[in-house]
């Protein structure tokens, strides 16, 4: 079966890949897995002050599909406020990649890691007083 | 041998066609006629108890008996021949089932009610973590040419292998237990397919 070459592409020149550091407070990190494959993904993204994303990064150790997918997925987040990373859908990854039936696990994968990275932001904060991001991005 | 007294089921019915004893659900000892095999366990396909602690000699010695009771080279062509390839087939998965200690946890688990690996996806604290991090350092390893590095990773996931397989063991022991136990048991199981895809890759 041939690939979509908008898998190939992502695949051979995937964008975002690397790390942010998960230590700091505007940056949030997912880690997910699919223990049918045991393909694991790390998706980051980091806000400024008005909660919009202004970098993803990811890693993916799983197949072509998967690496695609995170990819894909960070383009399309960045720019993008919480909220409305929250809007994308693995349906959608589907769509723009054209996976087929036996891959859609892996659009599913990316989408569980942005509501991860989201979900890890937000406890982060929470943790924090109002006001903490602000003065450490002061200093 | 006590093991064969402790692994194996009691006799099963006799034949439909000539009313003898047999000795395997699926071949009579007697007429050598076979007899279908749908819904029947891989446990009970090779008439032993269901444990997840088998004699895997005798595991070895009721699958040979019985293919050699069912196998196509003895049955034909037609519909006996048609069925014999059918249970045979049966029959070679059992055996692979069962002769895997992950697999057949994984098996024993679904007897028991699951929960299936298809709708629980959960896996141990820190798994997907420690995975990634050992994903990390052996691409590290492999791009900066160390021998010595990629040694201590591929060592810390046969460790990690090693302690998966026994946790799998000690709570496929214990089913059907409760529902911790058999969540606990998908978890590692689960778990357990991030270290086998690791080691199958290194």
């Amino acid at each position: 079966m041939a690939y979509n070459d908008k898998i190939l592409d992502h695949y051979n020149n995937p964008r975002n890949v690397g790390t942010l550091d998960r230590n700091s407070e505007r940056v949030g990190t997912g880690i997910v897995g699919a223990p049918e494959c045991g393909d694991v993904m790390k998706l980051q993204i980091m806000i400024d002050d008005h909660e919009n994303i202004v970098d993803a990064k990811f890693k993916t150790f799983g197949c072509g599909s998967a690496i695609a997918s995170s990819s894909l997925a960070t383009e399309w987040i960045k720019g993008r406020t919480l909220d409305e990373a929250l809007e994308i859908k693995n349906t959608d990854i589907v769509r723009e990649l054209a996976l087929p039936p036996v891959k859609i696990h892996c659009s599913v994968l990316a989408e569980d890691a942005i509501k991860a990275a989201i979900t890890d932001l937000k406890a982060k904060r929470a943790a924090r007083p109002t006001g903490a991001v602000a003065a450490t991005a002061a200093k | 041998m006590p093991a064969q007294q402790q692994n194996q089921k009691s006799p099963p019915a006799k034949c439909t066609a000539c009313r003898q004893p047999m000795s395997s659900p699926l071949f009579c000892d007697n007429c050598h006629c076979l007899h279908p095999a749908d819904g029947s366990s891989h446990f009970e396909l090779l008439s032993l108890t269901p444990t997840f602690d088998l004699d895997l000699a005798l595991l070895r010695h009721q699958y040979l008996q019985v293919s050699r009771g069912i196998h196509p080279d003895y049955h034909g062509s037609g519909a006996e021949g048609d069925m014999s390839v059918h249970l045979s087939a049966q029959l070679n998965e059992a055996h692979r089932v069962l002769a895997d200690p992950v697999l057949r946890a994984e098996y024993l688990l679904e007897l028991h009610g699951g929960p299936a690996a298809t709708g629980d996806k959960s896996v141990l604290a820190g798994v997907l973590t420690d995975t990634l991090e050992l994903r990390e350092r052996i691409a590290d390893a492999k791009a900066g040419a160390d021998p010595a590095a990629l040694q201590e990773c591929h060592a810390q996931i046969e460790r990690r292998h090693a302690t998966a397989l026994a946790q799998i063991a000690t709570l496929a022991r214990q089913l059907p237990g409760a529902d911790e136990l058999r969540a606990r048991l998908r978890a590692t199981l689960n778990s357990m397919k991030y270290y086998q895809k690791l080691r199958a890759e290194l």
